[in-house]
């Protein structure tokens, strides 16, 4: 074996496929569903008003089959991923994505499956997402998971929404959500757009909230806090369940952005950290391919009193259990708006299907056997970084005492002091084979490089890695390091130039 | 009354300055544009309309990040630099000259009087750094 | 004991990383981390269900998928906001590639720029379709998109352009033929501003927005009008006259400010046959695109739509790709206009989406190089007229009656006809479950008597001939 995966390769290129076409050219057979002649020649004006069709068609590339194939095939080429190299973004959990999960999602009759057939004929599909349920609140101590939101940040709106009206209900008319400032992004984004006022509250050097800070910050407008844990470090909030105890005294709400979740997967369960809600990143703890981006689930789980509150429609199962009427035995699973004080609609049907359904799979896959391995693991492998490159990038780790949790972050005090700029690192990575780390994020640590391994890279891999940092940190010229990386398709990208004359298009 | 082609500063690095013509006119700082980077747009205030000191007159961005601009002092904007929609670069390249963000009225200079001048701001930044 | 299959790290591997860490075992290393929080115990861990081997697993799900309806007998007429297109094989080749499938969102554009390519024909391909100026690279579906697109226009509608706390002054008009789900999404993501919802009529006969009813309502619907939203085809399949909506809302001077004038659609294949919105002075669209190669899968990852003219780019939510050089001015891609999002702009970022429908987007880039310009045309054509054919059908066998009479493209509403005694008062979900039994979605209930029906290019002649004579049956039963 190499001693890095970035050696050399042949890079294919490629013009846009609209430079390819010839006219008359497509990639398509098209069915003549047995219509006559007649019908297939007719004009659309036979049908409908002339005033309303389209003179000429959209100018769509024309290709055929083999043209479009090849033409996406070599564009893929030009993509790192999770399964040709090591992915250590922080905070994405770029685990491994079982290939059966793929081959269930696959399967004939459920892709086809249209979202208002009639509930009695797809009773196995709803039970899929109500036994799914059970399996989240069993991981989580929660009560119940509305499966609506698309993303992590849907679940986040959808849970500050609940906050929100919950105080509505209430009568009172609190206005703040308390962030500490190493958060994502999305945190006080969708608590403005649930209608709040972010508050920022500055966190300690490990991106940790101290108990007694937040009291400076607790009154009667403060509805509740959105928590990142472990924080954005990849560090435990020691002080969880005293903030929890202080928010629920005040009347408000612990809401936890569960983007961190693979941390606690089968070892811990955020019930016993006095969390209200969670929204689970399906496509980063529950092992469903980020998609270049998307799609993904942000499924939302809450404590009972706020079960009512979920977003609709649910699946609900009617009867089953253990009851004396033999009518009752067999549950019957519904497709239900009855949720008395809900937040509403947030997704034209249920819930991103195939994205949940994969997730199911993976756990049924891990079982109870295998569940706590995978927050085990990827805190060890997480600690082995955190120590191995400790000690090679010394002073750079703000939270050198302690264990971390799933991640691991440092600044770049010591590479700075070899000449190398965190963006020249992550780039310099690249050309020895491996994915950057998150990188200036979170915000609070001098240039900082997030790393999070997962469970599912070997020690072997790790060793790599942490060989190259070492090697860029002891053996890279300046020179080198501002032209890499040198082995991609394309090099250091011109971003001033893309946003100082942006091209949307062809 | 302050001096014509000098410039004084404030904390969030804009400054207020007299030209030649007696016209005052505001921008950001050599520094502020240094820290930025490259500048790729700017949102101009809009002419005709008073803004209240360190109220927001519009935005400057880089690539990834954006910084506010402050009125250094209660003024009205008698215009805008138009050139900073085609060519933001102007604000890198010359901060206090052609990357102006706007010509302004003020009603006296007592609010330019409590500003930075040029020795304090420097002082100022080198202060500010080390921290 | 063996690994599990998923975990490259070996026992003995495993042994080692305690030890250099310098930690006995797991109870000791997340004693450390968690302090007081108790370690979940076999008694918590036994609500879960036992492992399943893949073989076992496979069977589990292989049973579900035999036990719903089966595509090989199933004829699918339901559209409702998703629509049963056929999607080609190619497609499922190349998304199953792993460098499409398995990278994160393309932030380093250097080892992205397959994606960021891919995503960059898609917004070229869906302009072009649209007629408009920018495209973004995903929303999550359809009516998420066009909540977000009502939120720019209030923002676009407010002096500074930042979201005020309270619209409470604001009514969004929006039309009756707007799928009421969609109206029901915009609700969720708009109820925090106050802003108010009015409703425009449709027109009985023709089923499309009353345009007397819009101007009245623009001119005294009790409040400042920041955007009018309509849809086309609108849901009950009926083609709108966009032409003489826009002219209203554009001319509309309530408060000193014109709303922005909002498209969206559930089906934009209609656009291979009709105008789009662009061509209409349409400020924003903002719909579905499922139909471009995407599965139905029970409703979702769907593909939101959104599009907006150049001057309000600023406003737009979600990833944008752009076309650059790099060092070497070779061409390259990346997203550009960053200081919209969240990750730099937090709180006062245009929306908190991160994850989109990226792969879906892919695939429709990959469809809808597939279908090329004329197999566009042509297969929109085709649903045209399979629709026509089955609507002629259904209305020839004295069961149904129109509940519109406006042009539609490939779905379209009926009402069950009151026949005397003969179909016993059946109720349009009762029909719709007694077709289901027999193999035939036959449509989305709208009311108690009336359900849309739809028809595209995976069904056939003979379906619609089974959809008439099973009609029949049921409803003379």
């Amino acid at each position: 074996m190499p001693k890095f995966p970035g050696i050399k390769g042949i890079f294919l290129d490629e013009d846009p496929l609209i430079e390819q076409g010839s006219k008359g050219l497509r990639g398509i057979g098209i069915p003549d569903c047995g219509l006559k002649k007649s019908d297939l020649k007719k004009d659309e004006s036979e049908y409908i008003d002339a005033k309303y069709i389209r003179k000429s068609p959209p100018e769509l590339p024309e290709v055929s089959e083999p043209t479009v194939v090849r033409h996406f095939t070599r564009l893929s080429s030009w993509n790192m991923c999770v399964d040709t190299v090591f992915y250590p973004l922080g905070s994405c959990t770029m685990k491994y994505n079982p290939k059966i999960n793929e081959k269930i999602a696959a399967l004939e009759n459920i892709k086809n499956l249209h979202p208002l057939t009639p509930a009695r004929l797809i009773q196995p599909a709803l039970k899929i997402i109500d036994d799914f349920n059970n399996i989240l609140c069993a991981l989580t101590g929660l009560a119940e998971f509305g499966f609506a939101p698309q993303a992590g940040a849907a679940g986040e709106f959808a849970g500050l929404k609940i906050i929100k009206k919950y105080f509505d209900l209430k009568g009172e008319n609190r206005k703040t959500i308390l962030v500490p400032d190493s958060s994502h992004g999305t945190n006080p984004a969708s608590s403005v757009l649930a209608g709040f006022v972010p508050v920022e509250i500055k966190t300690g050097k490990a991106g940790t909230l101290d108990a007694e800070e937040l009291e400076k910050f607790i009154s009667k407008d403060v509805a509740g806090i959105m928590i990142t844990n472990p924080n954005t470090f990849g560090v435990f909030e020691k002080d969880i369940k005293k903030i929890a105890e202080i928010m629920h005294k005040n009347g408000s709400f612990v809401y936890m952005d569960g983007a961190n979740f693979n941390a606690f997967l089968g070892s811990a369960r955020v019930s016993d950290m006095g969390i209200d809600l969670i929204q689970l990143n399906l496509h980063k703890t529950f092992s469903t391919p980020h998609g270049g981006g998307g799609p993904g689930s942000g499924a939302l789980g809450v404590v009972e009193s706020l079960r009512e509150f979920l977003p609709v429609p649910y699946v609900k199962k009617v009867g089953g259990g253990v009851s004396a009427d033999k009518n009752l035995k067999r549950p019957v699973y519904e497709l239900s708006e009855d949720k008395k004080n809900s937040i509403g609609r947030m997704t034209p049907f249920l819930c991103n299907f195939a994205v949940v359904l994969r997730a199911y799979a993976y756990l049924l896959s891990l079982g109870r056997e295998n569940i706590g391995s995978v927050s085990e693991i990827a805190v060890l492998n997480a600690n082995y970084v955190k120590k191995k490159l400790g000690k090679i990038l010394s002073g750079s780790d703000p939270f050198e005492e302690g264990l971390c949790m799933h991640e691991c972050v440092f600044s770049d005090k010591a590479i700075e002091e070899s000449g190398v700029s965190t963006i020249e690192l992550a780039k310099l990575l690249i050309d020895y084979g491996f994915h950057p780390p998150t990188v200036y994020f979170p915000k609070n640590i001098h240039g900082a490089i997030m790393i999070e391994p997962t469970e599912t890279e070997s020690v072997r891999t790790l060793d790599n890695f942490i060989k190259a940092v070492k090697e860029i940190k002891f053996k890279t010229k300046k020179s080198k390091a501002v032209k890499s990386p040198q082995k991609t398709k394309v090099g250091r990208v011109n971003e001033v130039l893309a946003n100082k004359q942006p091209i949307f298009k062809y | 009354m302050i001096k014509s082609g000098s410039f004084y500063f404030s904390k969030s690095h804009e400054w207020i300055g007299r030209d030649s013509n007696n016209k005052y006119r505001i921008g950001i700082s050599d520094f502020a544009q240094s820290e930025l980077g490259d500048v790729v747009y700017v949102s101009l205030p809009e002419a005709g309309k008073a803004y209240k000191k360190d109220g927001k007159i519009g935005e400057i961005e880089s690539v990834k990040s954006v910084s506010e601009i402050y009125a250094p002092v209660d003024l009205k904007i008698i215009s805008v630099n138009s050139k900073l929609n085609d060519t933001p670069e102007l604000i890198n390249q010359d901060s206090n000259g052609a990357g102006f963000i706007a010509e302004v009225e003020i009603s006296d200079d007592s609010g330019i009087e409590a500003l930075m001048d040029e020795n304090a701001y420097k002082t100022f930044i080198a202060d500010s750094h080390h921290e | 004991m063996n690994n599990f299959r998923y975990f490259p790290n070996s026992k003995r591997d495993i042994a080692k990383l305690y030890r250099i860490l310098g930690i006995k075992d797991k109870k000791e290393l997340f004693g450390k981390i968690l302090g007081g929080i108790p370690l979940m115990d076999g008694g918590i861990l036994k609500a879960l269900p036992e492992e399943l081997g893949e073989e076992a697993l496979y069977r589990f799900f292989l049973d579900i998928d035999s036990n719903i309806p089966a595509k090989s007998r199933t004829a699918v007429f339901a559209g409702g906001g998703i629509y049963n297109h056929f999607v080609p094989s190619a497609i499922d080749g190349l998304i199953s590639r792993s460098e499409f499938y398995t990278p994160y969102t393309p932030y380093q554009p250097e080892v992205s720029q397959g994606t960021l390519f891919a995503l960059f024909e898609f917004q070229s391909f869906i302009a072009e379709i649209l007629g408009m100026d920018v495209v973004n690279a995903s929303m999550y579906d359809g009516a998420e998109s066009l909540a977000e697109a009502v939120l720019a226009a209030m923002r676009l509608s407010s002096a500074n352009r930042d979201m005020p706390v309270s619209h409470k002054d604001d009514i969004i008009l929006i039309s009756g033929g707007v799928n009421p789900s969609y109206v029901s999404v915009i609700k969720t993501f708009a109820g925090g501003t106050g802003v108010k919802i009015g409703k425009v009529k449709l027109d009985g006969r023709t089923g499309r927005t009353d345009i007397e009813d819009l101007k009245q309502k623009l001119a005294t619907g009790g409040g400042r009008v920041p955007a009018v939203v309509v849809q086309q085809p609108n849901y009950f399949g009926v083609i709108e006259d966009l032409e003489a909506l826009e002219r209203p809302v554009h001319s509309n001077s309530n408060s000193g400010y014109n709303p922005g004038f909002i498209v969206s659609s559930t089906e934009p294949y209609s656009f291979g046959v009709i105008n789009p919105p662009g061509y209409y002075n349409a400020d924003i669209f903002a719909g579905e695109g499922n139909s471009f190669g995407n599965y139905m899968n029970f409703g979702g990852p769907l593909l939101g739509l959104f599009a907006a003219k150049k001057e309000y780019v600023r406003q737009m939510p979600g990833r944008i790709v752009g076309k650059t050089k790099d060092g070497k001015g070779r061409d390259a891609y990346a997203f550009i206009l960053s200081t919209r999002e969240q990750h730099i702009r937090r709180g006062a970022a245009t929306s908190n989406i991160c994850t989109n429908s990226s792969l879906n987007a892919v695939r429709a880039a990959i469809y809808l190089s597939l279908c090329s310009k004329s197999g566009f045309k042509e297969i929109a054509s085709l649903n045209l007229k399979l629709a026509h054919i089955l609507r002629d059908r259904l209305l020839s066998s004295g069961l149904f009656e129109p509940l519109y009479d406006g042009d539609f493209f490939n779905e379209f509403s009926l009402k069950l006809k009151i026949n005397g005694n003969k179909n016993n008062n059946t109720t349009a979900s009762e029909f719709i479950e007694k077709m289901a039994e027999r193999d035939i979605i036959a449509g989305v209930a709208v009311s108690e008597s009336a359900l849309l029906i739809s028809a595209t290019e995976n069904n056939r002649l003979s379906d619609i001939e089974k959809y008439a004579e099973n009609a029949k049956e049921v409803l003379n039963a």
